[in-house]
């Protein structure tokens, strides 16, 4: 496999592994019932 | 409109939620689609502007289709007409809203009848009938089920039974309920796509060296000669728009927006609900299964025993050709023989069968909410109601798909109609109801607040992104596909055909969203 196809490769997997994986550890670390405030209700 | 809610069903949790989105949206385009278009256009280039348009018009439209949707749903509304109605209060809103009825119910047609041949092909393998087939051999099994001929391999009444256990299999789980059905079905059904599709992503990239026979000479190949192939950047191709929209109709497709289907699985959410994580969880699981799976699986498989010509020449023949004719022909010559053949055979089927369903079942939840909540019909007699149209308009599909009954419908429905819809939800979602409503909609009971440049790219980026694709997509193909210039005088009979039965069920529902107005006319809820 030549490099720039390796960097491109790499580069895609991880841009969706990355996000996948943050998205549910963030999903699973956070209570339900766990909300942030409304845009502009917090000064 | 009432903004008073009728007591709705709720998903039983945010994890099944999630996945039975993401379900919706990971469908046969995965592993058919995004392979072909990559090939198509510039390989690893290909990448660029397709993350582009994920990130600019991909996730906005994710979130944009979740907040119409609970934004609808909290007005008790699970279907387009009324969500846009909700949003604008004028006559014409809930009339624009039907095309988040028909879209959703002409493509669930004809994509079960299509998810029906992944069934029948499992049940092939299973039973070793593709087994011993050469590629002549194998065009003539696929041909035969396409064409209905009767008696040279398959029985002509085949894909009707396929068909029907299909549709049965789909309205039984609908009939069943959002969270006794629909949720069920995704969490089973979801990581048994992932383990068949890793199982045979590790099995095809771990094949090694094959010596082939290309062109009647021994060749040495290898699945990563496929990776290799596809991830190739082609840099000439980054300066043609037509990449760029390839790049664009494929998030777009992927993600199943446009089509009314997450409007209505996000409107059985509560004010309390995520959305702004949950949209992109599920669009993530869609991204890695279609490009860490799907982008494994078909290339370097078919370039491991055809060579990178064959590969180009069979990828080129459609998505179907690839799917159902090379991947047969591949798990044929699988080392370590027919058991392992019948296996991988079961499971790329079988994952395609899960894609499909997963997908055709939330494309039947507008429709059935609309008329449950319009006209007071049980689950039971609307899942009846509307599984028969299905199987009837279905029948058309297997009796003509060869005569461009089905490309009528895959045209007009399936590709233009959902860029009209996106665009449609958009302007109002963000326009009508406003740029700072909209953003304090999204995150109503939000875990993770959305980067603030985000409100700019929904506001102007993605309308503008849709606007120049519609308009592109009209000039290029609208036009021609509605003159159908080379057609015979049989295709274009039956093509007429079929755009006469797509407008007589776009007029009945039409007339359906006029009754149902006039029936909440009538018990006060306007």
């Amino acid at each position: 496999m030549n490099t720039t196809a390796l960097i491109f490769m790499a580069g895609a997997w991880a841009f969706v592994i990355g996000l996948m994986s943050w998205a549910y550890w963030k999903l699973l670390s956070t209570p339900q019932d766990e909300h942030l405030p409304p845009p502009g209700s917090v000064p | 409109m009432s903004d008073a809610a009728a007591p709705r069903e709720q998903w039983g949790s945010r994890i099944g939620l999630i996945l039975a989105m993401a379900g919706n949206a990971v469908g046969l385009g995965n592993f058919l689609r995004f392979p072909r278009q990559a090939v198509d256009n510039g390989g690893g280039t290909f990448m660029i502007p397709y993350f582009i348009a994920f990130l600019l018009v991909g996730i906005p439209l994710m979130w944009i289709e979740w907040g119409v949707g609970r934004y609808g749903g909290q007005r008790g509304h699970g279907s387009l007409p009324g969500m846009f109605q909700s949003i604008w209060n004028h006559p014409v809103a809930k009339y624009l809203g039907v095309l988040g009825l028909f879209l959703p119910v002409v493509i669930m047609t004809y994509y079960c009848y299509i998810e029906s041949w992944t069934l029948a092909w499992t049940w092939f393998a299973a039973t070793g009938q593709t087994q011993g087939l050469d590629q002549a051999g194998m065009q003539a099994f696929f041909g035969s089920y396409m064409n209905l001929q009767n008696g040279s391999v398959h029985g002509f009444w085949t894909p009707f039974l396929f068909f029907f256990i299909t549709i049965s299999i789909n309205f039984w789980v609908m009939s069943k309920g959002i969270s006794g059905g629909i949720e069920k079905l995704a969490k089973i059904g979801m990581p048994v796509l992932f383990i068949f599709a890793a199982l045979l992503v590790i099995r095809v990239l771990t094949l090694g060296d094959q010596t082939v026979l290309i062109d009647g000479v021994a060749t040495v190949t290898n699945p990563i000669q496929g990776l290799n192939f596809m991830y190739s950047p082609d840099w000439s191709k980054l300066a043609e728009p037509k990449v760029w929209l390839a790049a664009t109709g494929q998030i777009f497709f992927t993600l199943s927006v446009g089509m009314g289907a997450l409007q209505a699985y996000a409107s059985y959410l509560t004010k309390k609900d995520d959305i702004a994580l949950s949209g992109i969880a599920t669009a993530s699981t869609n991204e890695a299964a279609e490009v860490v799976l799907g982008g494994s699986l078909a290339i370097p498989a078919v370039v491991a025993f055809f060579g990178v010509t064959g590969a180009i020449a069979i990828a080129r023949q459609g998505g179907f050709d690839l799917g159902f004719i090379a991947m047969p022909l591949v798990f044929n010559q699988l080392p370590g023989g027919a058991a392992v053949g019948t296996a991988a055979g079961v499971m790329w089927f079988g994952l395609l069968f899960v894609a499909g369903i997963t997908s055709s079942v939330a494309m039947a939840t507008p429709a059935l909410s609309f008329v449950e909540e319009n006209f007071g019909w049980t689950r039971k007699q609307t899942v009846l109601a509307l599984g028969s149209i299905a199987l009837t308009l279905g029948c058309l599909h297997i009796v003509y798909n060869t005569r461009g009954f089905l490309d009528e419908w895959d045209y007009w429905a399936g590709t233009f109609g959902l860029v009209v819809v996106a665009l449609i939800e958009t302007i109002l979602f963000v326009w009508v109801l406003g740029p700072d409503r909209m953003w304090n909609e999204l995150h109503q009971g939000a875990t993770i607040r959305i980067p603030r440049f985000y409100k700019f790219v929904m506001t102007y980026v993605t309308p503008l992104f849709l606007i120049v694709m519609m308009i592109w997509w009209t000039v290029q193909d609208a036009i021609p596909t509605l003159l159908m210039g080379g057609e015979t005088p049989e295709r274009v009979t039956v093509r007429w055909a079929s755009r006469g039965v797509m407008v007589v069920i776009l007029l009945l529902q039409l007339w359906l969203i006029k009754r149902a107005w006039a029936r909440r006319a009538l018990a006060g809820k306007t």
